[in-house]
Parts: C-alpha cells; sequence; structure tokens
C-alpha cells in the first residue's frame, strides 16, 4: 500500500534555479579546496594533547621556552600560554612578511587568540596545543586579544605584539629577538 | 474538533515563549547601553555577564522551544484534522519544560550561571543551571514523540494517503530535533551535572565541545523550519495565491532534516581537538545545507508571484507592488526575505573553513545570528502568532495597522542593529566583552559603531513591547468571532489522491541516512577522545 | 489586453531577482575572501 514512486514535478525555471544554486555551492567549495590544497589555506588543526595543570612541567611550555624562537634554518615559532587574564609572555617582537608558527596552551580555561586585522586566529583548549601558522603583512603595533569569555577579567586579557619590518628584524641580534 | 480541551496548553506554551522574549529583549538594551561605555556608572562585568547569559536561554532556548511545541500542536491538530494524542503527556512534557525554565532561571538571575547561553566548561555554573537545563530538553522530547506518533496515526488511518505538508514539516523537525538535542544531553547528563555535583573531578573539554557542536548548528533549523512552515503553507493563501512547488518544498525539508544534522564542525573550525580533514568534510557539508534555502527563497518568491500577478502585476517585477503589503503575514515574509539574503550571506562566510579565522569569536558572530535568527526567523513566529491567534482565542486581532508598524519596526531596529555589529566584527572586535579596555589605537575606530546599534536596540524594545501589547489586547478585547472565520489557512494541498513519492512522504529511508552520516562525521572524532589519552580540566569559577 | 499564458506559471520575475541575488553573494564572497582575508594573512 506504499506510494506510487512517481517522479518529482519541477518548473522548468525552478530546474535552471537549482543549476545556479548548484554553481553558486561549486564555487564556494571549489575555492575553498583550491586554496586549501595549493596554497595551504586551512584553519588550524590536528590533536595534541597536554596537561594544563602541569604546564610548568611540561618541556614545551615551561617559562624559560616561552616567547620568540628562531631554528637554525630560520624558521620562526611562538610559544605562548594563555591564562587568566593575558597572553604570556606579555609582549612580543615578531617580523612582518615570513610565516611564523604559534603553539599555544591554557594554563586555565578556555580562551580565544585573535590579532585584529590578521589572521592570527585560534581557540586556546585546555588539555590541548594549538597549533598555527600566519604571515602578518604590515608592521605595526597590534594588540593579542582574548575572544572567548574566559572570567570577569575577560574584558582586560590581552597582551602586545609587534610586527616590524623584515630590514630591521635583520638587524637585530639574535639575543633582542627574545622578549 | 473538540480542540477547545487544548487551546488553553498552546496558548500556555505561547505566553511563556513571548513572555520570556519581551524580558529578554529588556535585558539587550541593557546589554547594548552598557557595552557601549556611555554611562559609566552602569559598568559591571558581573551585571553585564549574568545579563547575557540570562539573554541568551531565554531567547536560544525557551522563546523557542516554547514557540516551537505550541505551534507544533496547533499544526498537528489544525492540518491533520484530528485531537492531539496523549494530551496528558503533553501537559507533562511542557510542566517539565517549565520547571526546568525557573529551575535555570534562578542561578542565572543571581549571577551564580554567568557561563553564557552555549555554557563552555571549564567554567562551571551552578549545578541547578544544568539539570534545568536538562529539563527544558526533556519536556520537548515528549512533544517530538507526540508529532511523530500523530504522523503515523494519520498515515495509518489514511493508507497511501499524502501528508498534509504543514504536518511533514512538523514531523520532519521533531525527529530534526530528537537528533539534534542527544549531543547537548550527553555533555550535560555525563559531563557537566556529575562535575558539577563533585561526581567527578574533572571532564575533557574538548569532548564538551564536540558533543555541543553536534547540537549548535541543526539546532538553528530546529528554529528555523517552523519559519520555513509559515512561508510555505501560510504565505501563498495570504498573499492571495497557491504554493509554487509541493514537491520542492517537502524535499526541502527533507534535505534540512538529513544535512542540517552532520555539519557541526563549523564551529570548531578554529579548535586544537579536530584536524583539518574532519573539518573540511563538515565544510563541504555546510556548503550543501545551504540548497534547501535557496529552494526555499525561489519557492516562495514565486508562489508571491503568480499571487502578485494574479492580481495584475506586470512585466519582471510590476507583482510585488501588487502583493498586500498590508497583510501582516505577506509583509513579515518579504522583511524575513531580506534579512535571509543577508544573514544567509554572513552564514555562508562563516562556513567558509579558512576565513572563519577572520570572523570566529569576532563581533561579527553575534552581528550575525541577530539577524538571522533575531531577524528572519523571529518575524516569522510574529507572523504565525498573528495567524493562528484568532483560532486560539477566538476572537479577532484588535483593529488597525499595529502589527505592520510592529512588524517594520523590528526589521528597522534589526538592520540598525546588525548592520556596525558586522562591521566591528571586520575590525576585529571581540565578542563576549562587557567594555573596551584595550589601550590601543585600533580600537578607537569601533565607538561610532557601538553608538549606532543603541538605536536599534531602542527600536526593538519599542518593536516588541507593540508585539505583546497587540496579542494581549487581542486576546482580552478583540473582536469575538465564529469558529470558521478564524479558520487557519493552508495553502491547499494538491487534489485528493495524488501521491507524492514516498520518500517524501515518511521518514523511515531518511533516518538511516542520518545515521550513516552521523557515524561518519561524528563517529571517529567522538571516539578519538576514548582511544587516545587527554586531560581532563577541574571546574573553574569566573 | 492580451495576458500572455505563460505569464501566469513562468515566475520570470523570481528568476532574474535570485540570479542577482546569487551574482551579488558571488561577487561579495570573492571580494571578502581574496580581498579582505588572504591579505590579511595565509593561514594554516
Amino acid at each position: 500500500m506504499s506510494s506510487s514512486s512517481r517522479p518529482l514535478h519541477i518548473d522548468p525555471l525552478e530546474k535552471k534555479w537549482l543549476k545556479v544554486a548548484f554553481a553558486l555551492i561549486a564555487l564556494f567549495v571549489g575555492v575553498i579546496l583550491y586554496t586549501g590544497f595549493f596554497q595551504h589555506v586551512h584553519p588550524p588543526g590536528g590533536m595534541e594533547t597536554i596537561d594544563s595543570a602541569a604546564l610548568h612541567l611540561s618541556e614545551e611550555f615551561a617559562e624559560d621556552r616561552l616567547g620568540v624562537s628562531v631554528a637554525p634554518d630560520g624558521a620562526i615559532k611562538v610559544t605562548l600560554v594563555a591564562a587568566r587574564y593575558g597572553f604570556y609572555p606579555r609582549s612580543i617582537k615578531v617580523p612582518a612578511g615570513r610565516p611564523i608558527t604559534f603553539r599555544i596552551a591554557s594554563a586555565d580555561v578556555l580562551h580565544g587568540l585573535h590579532v585584529p586585522m590578521t589572521n592570527l586566529a585560534t581557540m586556546v583548549v585546555p588539555g590541548y596545543i594549538s597549533t598555527v601558522t600566519t604571515r602578518f603583512p604590515k608592521p605595526g603595533e597590534y594588540p593579542l586579544l582574548c575572544n572567548e569569555y574566559c572570567g570577569m577579567g575577560h574584558d582586560h586579557m590581552w597582551s602586545q605584539l609587534q610586527v616590524v619590518s623584515q630590514e630591521d628584524w635583520d638587524a637585530l641580534t639574535p639575543s633582542s629577538k627574545e622578549p | 474538533m473538540p480542540e477547545s480541551s487544548f487551546k488553553p496548553l498552546i496558548l500556555s506554551h505561547f505566553w511563556l515563549a513571548f513572555g520570556s522574549f519581551g524580558l529578554a529583549c529588556v535585558l539587550g538594551v541593557y546589554q547594548v547601553l552598557e557595552r557601549s561605555g556611555l554611562i559609566p556608572l552602569m559598568q559591571s562585568p558581573e551585571v553585564y555577564f549574568a545579563s547575557v547569559s540570562t539573554h541568551g536561554v531565554l531567547m536560544a532556548f525557551v522563546l523557542t522551544t516554547f514557540f516551537i511545541m505550541g505551534f507544533g500542536y496547533l499544526v498537528a491538530t489544525t492540518s491533520l484534522k484530528m485531537p492531539l494524542a496523549h494530551p496528558k503527556w503533553a501537559t507533562a512534557g511542557f510542566s517539565v519544560s517549565a520547571l526546568g525554565t525557573l529551575m535555570a532561571a534562578i542561578p542565572l538571575l543571581l549571577g551564580k550561571a554567568s557561563v553564557l547561553y552555549t555554557f563552555y566548561p571549564p567554567v562551571q555554573a551552578n549545578v541547578f543551571f544544568y539539570l534545568g537545563a536538562a529539563l527544558l530538553v526533556v519536556g520537548s522530547w515528549f512533544w517530538a514523540v507526540i508529532m511523530v506518533v500523530m504522523f503515523g496515526l494519520w498515515k495509518k488511518a489514511h493508507p497511501g494517503a499524502t501528508v498534509p505538508l504543514p504536518m511533514f514539516a512538523t514531523t520532519a523537525n521533531a525527529i530534526l530535533w530528537l537528533w539534534t538535542s542527544v549531543g547537548v544531553a550527553l555533555e550535560v547528563v555525563f559531563q557537566l551535572i556529575p562535575w558539577a555535583l563533585g561526581w567527578i573531578d574533572t571532564i575533557d573539554v574538548g569532548l564538551a565541545r564536540t558533543l555541543f557542536a553536534w547540537t549548535l548548528h541543526p539546532i538553528v533549523y530546529f528554529w528555523l523550519i517552523p519559519a520555513y512552515i509559515v512561508l510555505y503553507s501560510l504565505v501563498p493563501k495570504a498573499a492571495g495565491g497557491a504554493l509554487f512547488s509541493h514537491d520542492l518544498a517537502r524535499l526541502a525539508f527533507v534535505l534540512l532534516l538529513v544535512f542540517g544534522l552532520p555539519i557541526g564542525f563549523h564551529h570548531l573550525y578554529m579548535d586544537p581537538e579536530h584536524g583539518q580533514g574532519f573539518k573540511m568534510i563538515h565544510a563541504v557539508g555546510t556548503f550543501f545545507v545551504m540548497l534547501p534555502t535557496l529552494m526555499t527563497g525561489f519557492t516562495v518568491i514565486a508562489s508571491l508571484e503568480q499571487a502578485g500577478r494574479k492580481k495584475g502585476g506586470k512585466g519582471l517585477f510590476g507583482w510585488i507592488g501588487k502583493l498586500p503589503w498590508d497583510h501582516p503575514v505577506v509583509l513579515a515574509a518579504i522583511l524575513a526575505f531580506l534579512m535571509l539574503i543577508a544573514g544567509g550571506f554572513g552564514g555562508i562566510v562563516n562556513a567558509s573553513y579558512g576565513m572563519n579565522a577572520m570572523v570566529h569569536n569576532t563581533a561579527w558572530v553575534p552581528g550575525h545570528f541577530h539577524l538571522i535568527f533575531g531577524g528572519t526567523t523571529v518575524i516569522l513566529y510574529f507572523a504565525a502568532a498573528y495567524a493562528v491567534w484568532p483560532k486560539l482565542t477566538g476572537r479577532a486581532l484588535i483593529e488597525g495597522s499595529l502589527p505592520l508598524v510592529q512588524l517594520w519596526s523590528w526589521f528597522i531596529g534589526m538592520i540598525i542593529l546588525s548592520t556596525p555589529w558586522h562591521i566591528l566584527g571586520l575590525l576585529g572586535q571581540p565578542r563576549r566583552i562587557s567594555s573596551v579596555a584595550y589601550n590601543s589605537l585600533l580600537t578607537l575606530a569601533w565607538d561610532p559603531y557601538e553608538l549606532a546599534m543603541i538605536i536599534g536596540g531602542l527600536i526593538l524594545l519599542g518593536s516588541a513591547f507593540l508585539f505583546l501589547h497587540i496579542l494581549l489586547a487581542s486576546q482580552r478585547k478583540g473582536l469575538r468571532i465564529a469558529a470558521e472565520e478564524a479558520e487557519i489557512h493552508y495553502a491547499d494541498e494538491e487534489p485528493e489522491g495524488t501521491r507524492v513519492p514516498a520518500l517524501l512522504n515518511g521518514f523511515g529511508v531518511w533516518n538511516l541516512v542520518i545515521l550513516l552520516l552521523m557515524l561518519a562525521n561524528f563517529g571517529y572524532p567522538i571516539a578519538q577522545f576514548f582511544l587516545f589519552k587527554t586531560f581532563g580540566s577541574t571546574g573553574w569559577g569566573y | 489586453m492580451k495576458e500572455n499564458p505563460r505569464d501566469d506559471r513562468s515566475p520570470r520575475g523570481t528568476w532574474v531577482l535570485l540570479c542577482l541575488v546569487a551574482l551579488a553573494m558571488a561577487v561579495g564572497w570573492l571580494f571578502l575572501y581574496f580581498g579582505v582575508f588572504l591579505p590579511r594573512g595565509l593561514i594554516s
């Protein structure tokens, strides 16, 4: 006693619209897949765990390991701890135009990290290490803001990011690159 | 129709929904004022975050759930022309949800549950907040089951017949809600409540966020589907026309149900506990779910075009002017579509994988959901209330153009509120701050937008009070009308005996498809928390 | 005056309107993606 399975009735003009709709969707998905595969445009990701209650005992996030570090091949890494109410160290200096990898862990609750007018953005979830790589196009003084509710002091949770030009960065001696 | 026995139940749902809405609007105006920093005496993070938490819970969970339940009972009984099945369960469900609401409201208003409507751990609320939230959800399950039961009873009594579209959609929504609410129910029952009670010391915050994300996307379709029922089933006749395509209407609801569920990771793009592979899969799924909305736009606007042409509209766009803009349901639909285009576009930006970094947790996000939910969806809830009020109260709406004023002011207020909000997001302003305290030149650009938003908020408050006034005055003083005059005019169904494809008349196959998609998209991402060693968090105060 | 019988059934106005909306969305999205988002710095 099931209903007969007749084909769908679709008006010809609506059929054309469905093709337009598919094309629109294909445009967005296509650009995202293209820039994802060929320019490595992705949001941060990758499951790496850490005990947020014992950060000071970890190798990577021990206090004397925090801040900007430059590998022998020139790769720049910034290691930060997010904790109520700041990103530590509170002031960091990096060059413009170069890829910089940020490694961040929370010492307490959920935080969000964002530098306005740039694409440095990530959540910081207790128990997990956040990794995000980006470039800063323009030198300047930027605030590093927390954008996830983390308590009554959330309004005040911010740190300073100084982006210097490539020439200024190269002129800096190794020791003055640390905070 | 012995409906008079359950009209009071339905009215109770609506008054609880709209009363909560009114209170939440007052809180909203307080918030936009406090945020602007215009009145230094008002500054207080404690009061602000308690208000935002209460406002969010009332708007996102209380207004919606009770409206949807009440509207669902009404649509079921009137479109199927049968009495409410298991009315005692319906009353029980209402009571459980109402009790839950009260239980959560007390700590919220006392500032002991300032965890916002997303209640992400490890910031911890008073346990009664979580218990109340759980009860609110459990009460709604009674409704969902009754909808599915009535769907089945009608099909049994009318073998092979086509289920009326409003009920097909309502049942899809009930099934959607049952699937959707499992995520947050697991989080609340197995993590948050035991943790808040002290039975377990730590919970995995990554797992909690993942379970919440399961619910967080499809819940917006739970809210949206009743608005789409207004568009498909009430707007065509109100405009003096007919529904342009019945088949595509059914298909749209099926696609919302099936593709709205397995895509929650677009809320977790910036999170570290999931890989880019699954995020990309959810992103592609999220773009697919644009399709039923694009279909809805065409079908409903085409229905309006036909109605306008019947009234003499000529040329490409003459029909627009010929539509009855003075009919509240038609006006609400037109304004809803305008907000759907802008709000839908914002949603597409949010969904865009890497580009989410530009907007995540900025002011863009509340700008977006106020426009798409507070605007598109809620204005259609207003239309639904105006359409069914005579049926529920036995009285006509009060005379005059007040409903039109109310709808226009809601639209204008929402545009003025949400446009600066989106811009602030692109300028990088974080969400969920109670004041601007950064000592940075970048923030100076933000002030004029905040001031503009106050105007939007005030207009919305006036509109909200006007809405409540219209409903109350009509219920008490509207002209009494005969039952036939108060009937709800659903769009005509296709002629008796017309059959639709079986896949558009039932949900058995679709439930299986959903199960497979959920396993594929959430199976491993949830399992990983149990396969690998993770570190949990204890409760933190705020 | 003679009504084109196709007027009744074919929603040409809707078609044109929605094509314009689709075009606006495509242009707006491309502008945001390539004109605002990517210039702020590649992210991965």
